[in-house]
């Protein structure tokens, strides 16, 4: 087993349990590195695994159906491993103030989905950076925070 | 936003389905924890879980080869029209965010042709060492323009006139799909909330 096939594994995991459908958070303690980086550009970085569980308490208490899943094979090399994915959610929950766009007040109704690409950077079987690109002009569209001009 | 940028939001999720990323990784696990209704699929481009771990460490590095070539004539500030007959497949298909898909030489041609009509110091460049493996190659890169020239209708998410002066520089991430040392496929995200922001495309509500 090759080491990048060991990385698509742990990002696997990491994206199915963080990321997916059901939120595991002991997968923060399992596959985050202590100090990990998380920058997606919808929303401000995170820094270590306390304010990375922190991020994905109350993007999940706004968004309770949240959920994003590959939407292409993952490529890696070295340390790196890419993901192309698809995903969203309804904002059915709590007020949501962590995008970067503007502030939605509670349960809106509005909902969101729209693809990206990550590249995560594993070292000795954890993550220690996680950078994304949005793509934001679909989601804040759908979620009202921005308009065509 | 308009009917055209709908269409192409559509286009671009309509060949996908949500997948597992244990299956994507090969191990063949089906948790089933992606879905909700309807919502599952595979990406048009997607292949089979990728089972071999041997690394095709030469064809991987002339790849990236190719693409540092196409990024550089196609992308950079030297554009050198001739790049598309050397490296570009004659179907190629090239897909970014903020535009429309092209598909083919002549087609390429005339997306970049345009965009420089309209920009004419546009330029992109790496941002990070390449990331190849098997047939495809991903770069992260950084760049832009200033919008002195002609009128620009190839944004999705609307037109510029002539000359609006407006600057855009911006990220993204492209995915790059070789076969037989030329490429068949470049499939882009753009920091479109950057670039149409500055472009006064795009505006908080």
């Amino acid at each position: 087993m090759s080491k990048e096939e060991d990385n698509k594994r742990i990002v696997g995991k990491w994206f199915d349990q963080f990321w997916g459908a059901t939120f595991n958070p002991a997968v923060i303690d399992e596959l985050a590195a202590p100090d990990m980086l998380l920058h997606y550009s919808l929303h401000a970085p995170r820094k270590g695994r306390a304010d990375i569980r922190a991020f994905m308490t109350a993007f999940r208490a706004s968004f309770p159906d949240l959920a994003f899943g590959g939407a292409a094979d993952l490529i890696a090399e070295g340390e790196y491993v890419v993901g192309r994915w698809v995903g969203g959610g309804t904002h059915t929950g709590a007020a949501f103030g962590d995008m970067l766009a503007g502030a939605l007040p509670a349960a809106s109704g509005r909902k969101m989905r729209f693809t990206g690409t990550t590249v995560l950077r594993v070292v000795g079987g954890k993550i220690v950076e996680e950078i994304g690109l949005d793509d934001g002009v679909t989601a804040l569209v759908q979620l009202g925070l921005m308009r065509t001009a | 936003m308009n009917t055209a940028a709908k269409t192409g939001a559509l286009q671009g999720l309509q060949g996908l389905q949500r997948r597992n990323f244990l299956q994507l990784a090969g191990a063949g696990v089906g948790v089933g924890v992606m879905a909700g209704p309807g919502e599952i699929a595979v990406a048009a481009s997607a292949r089979p879980a990728q089972k071999q771990a041997r690394r095709n460490s030469a064809l991987e590095a002339a790849n990236k080869a190719v693409v540092g070539r196409w990024f550089d004539g196609f992308w950079g500030p030297a554009w050198r029209p001739s790049i598309i007959r050397e490296l570009a497949a004659p179907d190629m298909l090239l897909q970014y965010s903020l535009h429309a898909p092209r598909r083919g030489q002549a087609d390429i041609l005339a997306f970049m042709t345009d965009f420089r009509a309209a920009f004419p110091d546009l330029a992109f460049g790496g941002t990070a060492p390449l990331i190849a493996q098997d047939d495809l190659v991903v770069g992260r890169w950084l760049g832009g323009g200033s919008h002195t020239g002609a009128a620009f209708s190839d944004f999705l998410a609307g037109p510029l006139p002539a000359a609006t002066g407006r600057k855009m520089r911006f990220s993204g991430i492209t995915v790059l799909r070789l076969a037989d040392g030329r490429i068949d496929e470049e499939i882009g995200l753009d920091d479109g909330v950057t670039a149409l922001g500055q472009l006064g495309l795009l505006k908080k509500t």
